[in-house]
């Protein structure tokens, strides 16, 4: 049967789907936190709240167009 | 969150989109939206280990390259979306994907076939693999090569993977308008 790279993708991401072996969790993510938390210099225990968040004015810079600039460099 | 969970609506938000979730910008309020939804287990949010990396990495170009943000609110938004992510994973509400040698490897033919860059094709590879509902973004390169790849002539096109989630791109406002519509009927 000949290679088919469509075929072999859609069953290579619907075998990852069925697993969590692909995400970062437990331990590993308690890990991964607690390192860029030290990275950055702030306690994982604060909290942030969306509601809180909602109530600030808006910004007119977004950083949505940092990423999106960057990214279009690698497309121009 | 851990049970039950198999009908529940899975969104792969990229950086683009996931960071206007920790500051008040153009579109928050509906990726507030869609971030409240997930803490009330009504949808499942997908990240990337990536999609943290390129939220930071663009912060930090827009305070210490581009002037445009001050450093300590710079830091106050790293610190609160590294403090909710990790928060609302443990709870069941955010996929973080860990991105392993054969999604690498396998992104390829999204750069093949959909001509995306390399981190492009990474995200898509991630969506792909939590078999997202759609992925959200507010990226116009990203968006119209994902949902009007660039034919070339190529005898083997049947070999294009197919992409099966919906491409939700917050500036189209019929994007919008659609996101908005699955987000109030949840």
């Amino acid at each position: 049967m000949p290679y088919d790279p469509a075929k072999d993708i859609q069953s290579y991401v619907k075998s990852l789907s069925k697993s969590r072996k692909c995400l970062l969790t437990g331990k590993r993510a308690q890990e991964y936190f607690r390192n860029l938390a030290d990275m950055f210099g702030f306690n994982l225990h604060e909290t942030y709240s969306i509601k809180k968040m909602r109530n600030l004015p808006k910004s007119k810079v977004s950083i949505s167009d940092v990423i999106s600039e960057t990214r279009a460099e690698k497309y121009e | 969150m851990s049970s039950g969970t198999k009908n529940v609506k899975k969104f792969y938000l990229d950086s683009s989109a996931y960071v206007k979730g920790f500051r008040n910008e153009r579109y928050s309020e509906i990726v507030h939206d869609i971030l409240e939804k997930s803490e009330q287990g009504k949808l499942i949010v997908v990240i990337s280990e990536w999609t943290l990396n390129e939220c930071i990495a663009g912060l930090d170009k827009a305070c210490h390259l581009k002037h445009i943000i001050p450093k300590e609110e710079m830091d106050d938004i790293i610190r609160d979306m590294l403090i909710y992510t990790h928060d609302y994973e443990g709870k069941g509400c955010i996929e973080i994907v860990q991105p392993e040698p054969g999604m690498i490897h396998k992104s390829v033919a999204f750069i093949r076939w959909y001509h995306l860059s390399a981190d492009d094709a990474l995200h898509t590879v991630c969506a792909e693999s939590r078999e997202v509902n759609a992925l959200v973004l507010e990226d116009m390169h990203f968006s119209n090569m994902l949902k009007q790849p660039k034919k070339i002539e190529d005898p083997r096109e049947e070999q294009c993977p197919k992409i099966q989630f919906k491409v939700l791109n917050l500036a189209d406002s019929n994007d919008y308008m659609e996101l908005q519509s699955i987000i109030t009927n949840l």
